[in-house]
């Protein structure tokens, strides 16, 4: 897709610099609150979504992974950027007991090499480390959900990140309170028709209605909040033993349920 | 996350060899064949049961032959049930579709509202509530592009903003966000969402138990993002989030 | 596809539940011997096998259509096996049991009466019970439930229902 079509510098008055981009199939929004950030900065960020869009979509036809995925492209021919990210996918599945696998669920383009799972918070932490590199230290970016924070939004305030509810519009489930570095990825269905398939079974799972997974990095919260949204409640426990990631889950009769180390992110709820 | 050479090659070996079964995976079920979804209906049956001379005649679904001798009313009563049975099932169907579509609107924007709340708005943030170009083809984030007002003094009344429209795999979906004065969300109402968002919405219209653990409203408030979005179902967050981008762009949220 | 799947696992349902309704007053004016100057008329009783076997055929579309829609999240063991819903268990489980109900009222009938009379009779009151059954799984689990045309629509079946039940009951003494 032509970034010209759908990105948005937003006029800001606090100095700062807010952007909104279409990319990878969502709206992808940094909102940087450093008095003066680098002209350079937002459209690095941008040429490298949709490079990665290009790279890793599996509804384009001719992306190298989908070629990779039928066979056209052989892992030896592929760039470094895909064979790290399927590293990555294959460490995790291993951890993760094939709760998260980007290579068996059948993917858009008819392949089951999909590691979409990963990629988005892969992509958009590597994004936060470009503006970091670039000079800023306070920033939000939310793709879709999955966000990279770093420092407050003004000084001394902490970032405040809303966990949708998963049957009402109205409202959120709770409210994440955190300074960055942080990373919030959330793995869900909200439209009862939409499945995340358990790699081990093939079966869509059906325990839970979202699971968050909190953490130092977005890369692995992304990829485990897959992981927990598979394991259901169990993860829960699977999750404990990790001391830098929580988790928050919603199961499908709308309880929530967390690990002990999210209540940190929530000094307003806990009672 | 990278370990030592040794434990990466191992790594590489198996990531080859799960590759390789993707690809022959890939090439056992590429053949796009016809999706074989039609499965014959359940048939009904024509066989004649057998009809004694006894009183209880022959039941259901057999259509009964057709009796010589006499005409009795059964025979049109029967005919009539199965016609009245199928226009009916037919009939709600094609209502049910013709409806679908329209109730994505009524899930919770009743126009009133929108209409109450707008005036008041409008003298603040007359352009913030984008002119929504019904099916643009551009894409969607298009629409927050705001013409700034002209004072960011924050108002005193609650400001309502529109979302970009959001298209997704199902379709558009758009949000009104309503913002207190203090510039706290305050409600969020669904403008526009495809019809399988109205059927989930339908679905789950009935004895759904709230989230038991926590108040929820309270927290709703002063919120920077949100998480909470999927491939499939990115739509709600992506415009809610347009439209607190635009409300924080025009000062009107002092969000912290 | 899957959406008309929907859109017909709702219309066959309904079609279905009032298909047991008619059924069911069909049977009661029967044994209740109000079937106008002719007493228990054989194209009245055939009329009622053939709204109870047009009622299974129809919960047989009703399931199939809503196992046809990939959207249910219910497959072959949630239609068959009560309490593996994963979603709304109760109300799928009510379902179920009814069809059973159904089935067994149908088929102790049709193609041949059971000999057992005293345990036919006790399958067909049973319906009684399973369509109750199919009105609490209609209001729990129907897509519509919050519509004010289909609740109106359930209290007159019901009444209608309650109305052939009542008819038999005051007349239970002179039954056979």
């Amino acid at each position: 897709m032509n970034g010209s079509v759908a990105s948005v510098p937003v006029e800001s008055d606090q100095g700062g610099a807010h952007h909104v981009e279409y990319v990878m199939g969502m709206a992808v929004s940094i909102d940087i609150r450093d008095a003066d950030p680098p002209a350079s900065a937002v459209a690095d960020v941008v040429s490298w979504l949709h490079h990665v869009d290009a790279t890793f979509s599996t509804y384009i036809d001719d992306s190298p992974i989908s070629r990779l995925g039928r066979g056209e492209l052989d892992i030896a021919d592929a760039s470094d950027e895909i064979v790290g990210v399927l590293r990555l996918c294959e460490q995790i599945r291993v951890e993760t007991d094939g709760a998260f696998d980007a290579f068996v669920v059948p993917a858009p383009n008819g392949t089951t090499l999909d590691p979409s799972g990963l990629v988005k918070g892969w992509s958009i932490e590597r994004a936060a480390t470009m503006l970091e590199q670039a000079g800023c230290a306070n920033f939000c970016i939310n793709a879709g959900g999955d966000i990279a924070l770093r420092g407050h939004p003004t000084q001394d305030t902490s970032w405040r990140v809303g966990i949708r509810h998963p049957e009402s519009t109205h409202e959120l489930a709770t409210v994440v309170t955190a300074f960055g570095p942080l990373a919030v990825a959330t793995s869900a269905t909200y439209e009862r028709g939409a499945h995340i398939i358990d790699p081990r079974t093939g079966q869509p799972t059906t325990d839970l209605a979202s699971a968050t997974v909190v953490g130092p990095d977005l890369t692995i919260a992304d990829a485990y909040a897959t992981a927990m949204f598979v394991m259901g409640l169990d993860g829960l426990d699977w999750i404990a033993a990790h001391p830098d990631y929580d988790a928050y889950m919603i199961t499908r009769d709308a309880r929530a349920t967390w690990t002990p180390g999210f209540d940190r992110y929530r000094p307003d709820a806990s009672r | 996350m990278d370990s030592d050479p040794l434990i990466r090659k191992q790594l590489d070996a198996e990531l080859a060899a799960r590759l390789q079964r993707v690809t022959a995976r890939t090439s056992r079920t590429t053949p796009p064949t016809a999706p074989p979804t039609n499965r014959p209906a359940p048939s009904a049956r024509t066989t004649s049961p057998r009809i004694a001379s006894s009183p209880p005649p022959p039941p259901p679904p057999g259509a009964g032959p057709a009796r010589k001798k006499r005409r009795h009313p059964a025979r049109h009563s029967r005919s009539a049930a199965l016609a009245l049975s199928f226009v009916t099932t037919t009939g709600l169907a094609y209502a049910f579709a013709a409806t679908n579509n329209s109730a994505s609107a009524t899930i919770t924007a009743p126009a009133g509202l929108v209409g109450s709340s707008q005036p008041v708005a409008a003298a603040a943030t007359t352009a913030a509530p984008n002119t929504t170009a019904p099916a643009a083809t551009t894409a969607p984030t298009t629409a927050p592009a705001t013409t700034a007002p002209a004072t960011t003094a924050p108002p005193a009344t609650p400001t309502v903003v529109n979302g970009a429209s959001v298209r997704n795999r199902y379709g558009n979906v758009q949000v009104q966000a309503t913002f207190a004065a203090d510039g706290t969300l305050t409600n969020v109402d669904v403008l526009e969402a495809p019809s399988r968002d109205g059927q989930s919405v339908q679905i789950n219209n009935y004895a759904v138990p709230r989230l038991n653990s926590e108040a929820l409203t309270a927290q709703s408030a002063n919120v920077n993002t949100i998480s909470g979005a999927t491939y499939t179902s990115i739509g709600y967050a992506q415009s809610l989030q347009s439209a607190i981008d635009v409300a924080r762009a025009n000062g009107l949220t002092a969000i912290s | 596809m899957t959406q008309w799947m929907y859109y017909l696992s709702r219309s066959t349902g309904i079609v279905a539940l009032l298909l047991i309704v008619a059924s069911l007053l069909w049977g009661f004016l029967f044994s209740s011997r109000a079937t106008g100057k002719r007493l228990r008329p054989n194209w009245w009783l055939d009329l009622h096998n053939w709204l109870g076997g047009l009622a299974l055929v129809f919960t047989g579309l009703h399931l199939a259509t809503v196992w046809l829609n990939s959207d249910s999240g219910i497959g072959l063991v949630q239609i068959f096996v009560p309490q593996t819903a994963t979603f709304n268990a109760w109300a799928i489980t009510w379902g179920v049991i009814a069809t059973y109900v159904m089935a067994a009222a149908v088929f102790t009938t049709w193609p041949r009466r059971w000999k057992n009379r005293r345990w036919w009779r006790v399958v067909h009151v049973s319906t009684v019970a399973g369509t109750a059954l199919a009105f609490l799984h209609s209001y729990q689990s129907g897509s519509d439930a919050s519509q004010t045309w289909f609740q109106a629509l359930l209290v007159v079946a019901a009444g209608i229902a309650t109305y052939g039940l009542g008819l038999r009951l005051s007349t239970l003494r002179r039954a056979d």
